[in-house]
C-alpha cells in the first residue's frame, strides 16, 4: 500500500537516483532489472523503497531526453526494454560527476589542511 | 517522446518481465518457487503505484482521469434517467424562472423605454388648485412659447408634438387617425432607429419637397397595411392631401397607433405644442421645476384662456406613472421566483443526497480498492458539475424562452415602449447558486469518509442502517425547508388568484354584456349652437335605436364605465363646507341608466324635453346621497359645480347652457356603479343632461341583442344615412373590453397567472423530490423490512414506518411555511394595492399540499410494504 512515507523518501533521493541510473546506463544499453541489481550492489540504502520506484525515475529521464529506450531480448529470452545514454545524457552525466568531484575535493581540502601544510 | 496509447501496456509488460527475472534469479539461488515469487514481489513494491507514478511523469494523467470520470458520470446518469431528468429539470426551472422574471423586472423598473437618456426626459404637468386630485398631463403651449422653453437654462433640448385628428381619404374606409406633428429633431433626440425606411429628420424642415413625408407608427402599420413591408415609398392621402410614406417606426416607439409628420407642415400659429424636455446633465428636478414653472406661469399670463386661473406646475419623468403602478407587485413576484430558484436547487440537492446515501457501499468498495479520497472526491465533483452545467444550460434557454413568452402575452402590463433583454448578472447569480448547492450536496456523502474505515463501511452498508445519520438529518432539513417554501409560494398564489377572482366577480353596478361604446366625433366648426348640436345627436340616436338588432341607445359624453365622469368641485345649496368636495360629473341622456341596467332608487329621471333643453336637473348616485344627504332627503335639493363654465368667447368648441348660476335640482337617486376603476371605491357622482355642456363629440352606448360588435357595421351605416360625412371614432369597444383593458385588471390577471404557474412548478418539484426520497429510502431499507416482516411485522406497520419519518418532516415544513406566510402577509398587505386575505386560502393550501404529498409518498411506501420478506432479507 502506498504511503506518504514512500513518496517523501523518493522525493529526497530523486537527484541521486537519477545520477546513479545515468552512471549505470552509461556503460551500455541495459534493461530495468539489470539497472536495479547494479544500483543495489552499489548502494542498498537508495533503493530500499523497492525496484518498482525505478520505473518512474526512468520515465522522468526519458522525458528529459537523457536516456532513450528500445526493445530487445533479455538473457532469459524474454522481451525487455533496454535503455541507453543519449548525447545529452552523457553531457549531463559529465557535468554532474564533475560537480560531485569538485564538491568532494573542496570538502577534502577543508578537512585535511594539516596534511597539506605538512607536505 | 510522449506517452502513447501503447505505452501503458508496454510498461506493464516491462515490469512483469522484471519481476519474472527476479523470480528466476531467486529460484536459481535456491528458493522454492512460492517463496521466490513472494520475495520478488516484495522487492519490487507496489506495481500499480509504480505504473501510476510513471504515467504521471508525462503530465496528461489529469486529463485522462477527467475523461474517465466524465464517462463514468454520464454512464451513471444514463442508468438513472429518472433521477437525472428531475435533477436537471429542477435546476433548469429554477434558473430559468428567476432569470426571466428578473430580466422583466429590470426592464420595467430600470430600463422601461428605448429612448437614449430616458432618465432626463420630462414633460410638464399642472395641478389645478381647484381640482388637485386630477392633474392635467400633456398640456400644450403655443409655438413661440415652445421656443422660449427651448431657451431655458436647464433644458438641453426638447421635442414638441401636436396631435391632430385626420381622416384617411382616397380610400374606401374613411378611417380616422391621429397625426402627430413632431419637431424635426426627434430622431437625434430619441435616437430610436426606424424599423423600415427612416424617421422624421431635420432636413424635412425645408418645405421644398415633392410630397410631404410621413412616418407610420407600428400599430397603425400593422392595422392599416397589415405589416406590408413594401409600404415605404407609397402615397397616403390624409384630408385630401397626399403624403409620401418614408418609414415605419418599431413596436416599442411612442405614438405607435398613429402617424408622424414634420412640424413644419403645420403653420406656426396653428401649433399647440406638447413639450417633452430633456434636462441638462446634473440638473436637479427642483431647479428645473422652478425655472420651467416660472416660464409656464408667464405663459399663463400671456394666454390665460389655455390655463386654469390657479395652478401649480411640476415636471414629471416620462416613466413615472408606469413604474409605481407595477413596481411593487413585480418585486413580490421576483421574491416568489427566487424562492422557486431555491426550491429548484434544494430539490436537486435532495436528490443528490438521497442518491449519495444509497451509494455508500459503492464508495467504500472503491476506497478499499485503492482509490484515494481525493480521487473519489474528484469523481463526485465531476458528476455534480455535469448535472449543474446541463441544468444551467437548459436553464439559460428556458430563461430566454420564458421572458419572451411572458412579454408577448402581456405587452400592455409593461409600458408599451419597453424591450426585454436577459439580465446577465442575475443569470450568473442563479447559475452560481445552482453550482454551489449541487457541489455541496453532491459531495456531502464522500465528506463523511474522513479516515477510510472501510471495513466498517462495507459491512454497515446503508441498506442495513436503521437509525438516523447525519446525512439523513440534513436530508430531512432540506425537505422540510423545501416544503415550507413551496407552501409560502402556494399561499401567495392563492392570495393573488383570490384577489383576481374577487375583482372579476364584484358587482359592477352595471351590466356590460352586449353593450358597446361608439365614439362620434364632430367635425370642427360644425353645429355651432346648442340646439343644433343636441338635435343632431338626437337624430343619430333615433336612427340607431331604430335598427332591428339594437335594444337601446344612450348618449354618454364622458360616462363610459369603469372610469367615468370628470372630477369637479361641487357645492350643496344651504350646506356650507369648510373643505373642498369632489364628485364625478357625467353628461348623459336619460336612456343611460336603462341601457346599462342601473336601477333608479328614488325620485325620477329627466324626460326628453328636459334633455333637449338641457334643463337644470340632475340625478345623483347612492354614494353621494348617503354621504351628503344622510337623512335621505336628497330629492329637491340643489347642487352645482361652480368651475364648470365655458368661455363663450371660444367659438365652436364647447356649447352649453349657462343659467340659474349653475344650480341643478336633484330629481333622482340611482344605484352605485364603478366609476373610478375596478379596484377603487365608487366616487360620488352627478349625472346631468348632456346638452348642458357639449364637446366636439360624444359617445353612444349601444345595447344589442346579440354580440354588440357584430352590429357595428349596421350602426355605422345608420349614422352615415343621417350624415354621410359622419365618422365613427376608431376605438369602438365592447364594455367588457373596457373592463379587461383596465391596467389593474390586466395586472391582477397577469400576476395571478404567474403566481399560479410558479406555485404549480414549485409544488411539482417538491412532490417529485418527496417521491424520490421515499423511493430511495425504501430501497435502502429493503433488508430491514424483510427482517421485520420475517419477525412478524404486518404490512401496515411497514407502511407506517415509511410514512412516519417523511410525515414528520413534511408536517413540520408545512407548519413552518404557513406560519411564515401568515406573518409576511400582514407585513406586505399595506405594500401592494390589492390585499386579499382569507383563512380559506391557508386551509386550501394546506389541504392541497397534504393531499399531493400523501399521494407522492404512498406509492413507494406501498411498494416497500408489498415486498416478499424472503426476497427482502436476501436483497443486496
Amino acid at each position: 500500500m502506498p504511503t506518504k512515507d514512500n513518496e517523501d523518501q523518493l522525493g529526497l533521493l530523486q537527484g541521486t537516483l537519477d545520477l546513479l541510473i545515468l552512471r549505470t546506463v552509461a556503460l551500455g544499453p541495459v534493461h530495468g532489472h539489470a539497472i536495479a541489481k547494479s544500483i543495489e550492489l552499489r548502494s542498498r540504502e537508495v533503493l530500499q523503497v523497492g525496484h518498482g520506484s525505478l520505473y518512474p525515475a526512468l520515465q522522468r529521464l526519458i522525458k528529459q531526453g537523457l536516456i532513450a529506450g528500445e526493445d530487445g531480448t533479455s538473457e532469459n529470452n524474454r522481451k525487455a526494454r533496454f535503455y541507453r545514454l543519449t548525447a545529452k545524457g552523457r553531457k549531463k552525466l559529465f557535468a554532474e560527476t564533475s560537480k560531485w568531484q569538485r564538491l568532494s575535493e573542496a570538502v577534502g581540502r577543508i578537512l585535511t589542511p594539516l596534511a597539506e601544510e605538512a607536505k | 517522446m510522449s506517452w502513447g496509447k501503447n505505452s501503458g501496456e508496454r510498461l506493464k509488460d516491462e515490469m512483469q518481465a522484471h519481476i519474472d527475472l527476479e523470480i528466476q534469479q531467486n529460484v536459481e539461488a535456491g528458493m522454492p518457487l512460492d517463496e521466490a515469487r513472494l520475495v520478488a514481489m516484495r522487492r519490487f513494491g507496489n506495481v500499480l503505484w509504480a505504473r501510476e507514478k510513471s504515467r504521471e511523469i508525462w503530465g496528461w494523467l489529469w486529463a485522462e482521469r477527467l475523461w474517465q470520470d466524465i464517462r463514468y458520470a454520464l454512464r451513471g446518469l444514463k442508468k438513472n434517467p429518472g433521477f437525472s431528468a428531475v435533477a436537471i429539470l429542477s435546476l433548469a426551472l429554477g434558473i430559468g424562472a428567476t432569470t426571466s422574471m428578473f430580466s422583466l423586472i429590470y426592464a420595467v423598473l430600470l430600463h422601461p423605454v428605448p429612448y437614449s437618456d430616458w432618465q432626463r426626459l420630462t414633460y410638464p404637468v399642472y395641478l389645478n388648485d381647484d381640482q388637485p386630485t386630477s392633474p392635467e398631463r400633456w398640456f400644450s403651449v403655443t409655438w413661440p412659447q415652445y421656443q422660449q422653453l427651448l431657451k431655458a437654462n436647464c433644458i438641453e433640448d426638447a421635442v414638441g408634438d401636436d396631435d391632430e385628428t385626420s381622416e384617411i381619404t382616397g380610400h374606401d374606409i374613411p378611417e380616422e387617425v391621429t397625426l402627430t406633428f413632431i419637431t424635426e429633431n426627434v430622431s437625434n433626440f430619441l435616437r430610436v432607429p426606424a424599423l423600415l425606411g427612416r424617421n422624421i429628420q431635420p432636413s424635412d424642415a425645408e418645405a421644398a419637397q415633392q410630397q410631404a413625408p410621413i412616418v407610420l407608427g407600428y400599430e397603425f402599420w400593422m392595422r392599416h397595411f397589415n405589416g406590408d413591408r413594401s409600404v415605404v415609398g407609397k402615397t397616403l392621402e390624409l384630408d385630401h392631401k397626399p403624403y409620401a410614406i418614408v418609414g415605419v417606426m418599431p413596436k416599442d416607439y411612442a405614438w405607435a397607433y398613429g402617424l408622424y409628420a414634420p412640424m413644419s407642415l403645420l403653420p406656426a400659429r396653428e401649433r399647440n405644442v406638447l413639450p417633452i424636455m430633456k434636462l441638462k446633465w446634473g440638473t436637479s428636478l427642483d431647479s428645473a421645476n422652478a425655472e420651467i414653472g416660472a416660464l409656464i406661469h408667464q405663459f399663463a399670463k400671456e394666454t390665460p384662456q389655455y390655463f386654469p386661473s390657479r395652478f401649480r406646475m411640476h415636471l414629471e419623468h416620462i416613466t413615472d406613472r408606469i413604474v409605481t403602478v407595477v413596481g411593487h407587485t413585480l418585486v413580490l413576484l421576483f421574491a416568489a421566483v427566487v424562492m422557486l430558484l431555491i426550491i429548484g436547487c434544494a430539490n436537486c440537492s435532495i436528490l443528490l443526497l438521497a442518491r449519495g446515501m444509497s451509494r455508500q457501499s459503492e464508495l467504500a468498495v472503491r476506497a478499499a480498492l485503492g482509490a484515494s479520497r481525493y480521487r473519489i472526491l474528484c469523481q463526485l465533483i465531476v458528476e455534480a458539475l455535469i448535472l449543474a452545467i446541463t441544468g444551467s444550460l437548459l436553464g439559460i434557454l428556458l430563461a430566454y424562452w420564458m421572458a419572451r413568452l411572458i412579454f408577448s402575452l402581456f405587452p400592455d402590463v409593461f409600458m408599451h415602449e419597453s424591450v426585454v433583454r436577459i439580465n446577465l448578472p442575475i443569470l450568473a447569480f442563479s447559475v452560481a447558486l445552482a453550482l454551489v448547492s449541487v457541489l455541496l450536496f453532491g459531495l456531502l456523502p464522500s465528506l463523511r469518509m474522513s479516515r477510510p474505515d472501510v471495513s466498517k463501511m462495507m459491512q454497515a452498508t446503508g441498506r442495513r442502517v436503521a437509525g438516523r445519520s447525519g446525512q439523513a438529518r440534513s436530508l430531512s432539513t432540506l425537505i422540510a425547508a423545501q416544503v415550507a417554501l413551496t407552501t409560502i409560494i402556494m399561499g401567495a398564489a392563492g392570495a393573488a388568484i383570490g384577489g383576481f377572482m374577487q375583482m372579476t366577480h364584484r358587482n359592477l353596478g352595471y351590466d356590460p354584456a352586449h353593450v358597446m361604446s361608439v365614439p362620434v366625433p364632430l367635425r370642427p366648426h360644425s353645429y355651432l349652437t346648442r340646439e343644433g348640436r343636441a338635435a343632431y345627436i338626437q337624430s343619430l340616436q333615433t336612427r340607431i335605436a331604430a335598427l332591428p338588432g339594437v335594444s337601446e341607445v344612450a348618449v354618454s359624453a364622458n360616462a363610459t364605465p369603469p372610469h367615468s365622469g370628470s372630477n369637479l368641485i361641487f357645492e350643496i345649496l344651504g350646506v356650507p363646507s369648510a373643505e373642498r368636495l369632489y364628485l364625478r360629473a357625467n353628461f348623459i341622456d336619460s336612456q343611460y341608466f336603462s341601457t346599462l341596467h342601473i336601477p333608479l332608487l328614488q325620485g325620477r329621471l329627466w324626460d326628453e324635453t328636459e334633455n333637449t333643453r338641457g334643463s337644470a336637473v340632475a340625478v345623483i348616485n347612492e354614494t353621494l346621497a348617503r354621504r351628503y344627504f344622510p337623512n335621505g332627503n336628497a330629492i329637491g335639493r340643489q347642487i352645482r359645480t361652480p368651475t364648470l363654465t365655458f368661455q363663450s368667447g371660444d367659438p365652436g368648441q364647447v356649447v352649453g347652457v349657462s343659467d340659474t348660476n349653475g344650480w341643478l335640482q336633484v330629481i333622482g337617486v340611482v344605484a352605485d356603479s364603478f366609476n373610478d376603476g375596478l379596484d377603487k371605491p365608487v366616487q360620488p357622482a352627478l349625472y346631468m343632461p348632456h346638452p348642458r355642456f357639449m364637446w366636439m363629440g360624444t359617445q353612444f352606448l349601444v345595447r344589442t341583442q346579440g354580440s354588440a360588435l357584430a352590429s357595428l357595421h349596421e350602426v355605422q351605416r345608420a349614422i352615415l344615412s343621417v350624415n354621410p360625412d359622419q365618422q365613427t371614432g376608431h376605438n369602438v369597444r365592447d364594455l367588457n373590453e373596457w373592463i379587461e383593458e383596465q391596467p389593474e385588471f390586466k395586472q391582477q390577471r397577469l400576476f395571478s397567472i404567474l403566481f399560479g404557474l410558479f406555485s404549480g412548478l414549485a409544488l411539482a418539484l417538491a412532490l417529485v423530490g418527496l417521491y424520490s426520497v421515499v423511493s430511495y429510502s425504501v430501497v435502502q431499507r429493503t433488508n430491514e423490512f424483510g427482517i421485520r416482516m420475517a419477525l412478524g411485522a404486518q404490512r401496515n406497520h411497514i407502511l407506517w414506518i415509511v410514512c412516519r419519518n417523511i410525515g414528520i418532516t413534511v408536517s413540520s415544513g408545512l407548519l413552518a411555511g404557513l406560519l411564515i406566510f401568515l406573518s409576511l402577509h400582514r407585513l406586505l398587505a399595506h405594500w401592494t394595492q390589492n390585499s386579499y386575505s382569507s383563512p380559506l386560502i391557508l386551509l386550501a393550501v394546506a389541504a392541497l399540499f397534504l393531499l399531493c404529498a400523501a399521494s407522492a409518498c404512498i406509492m413507494p411506501a406501498l411498494r416497500g410494504a408489498s415486498i416478499d420478506p424472503m426476497q427482502a432479507v436476501r436483497y443486496e
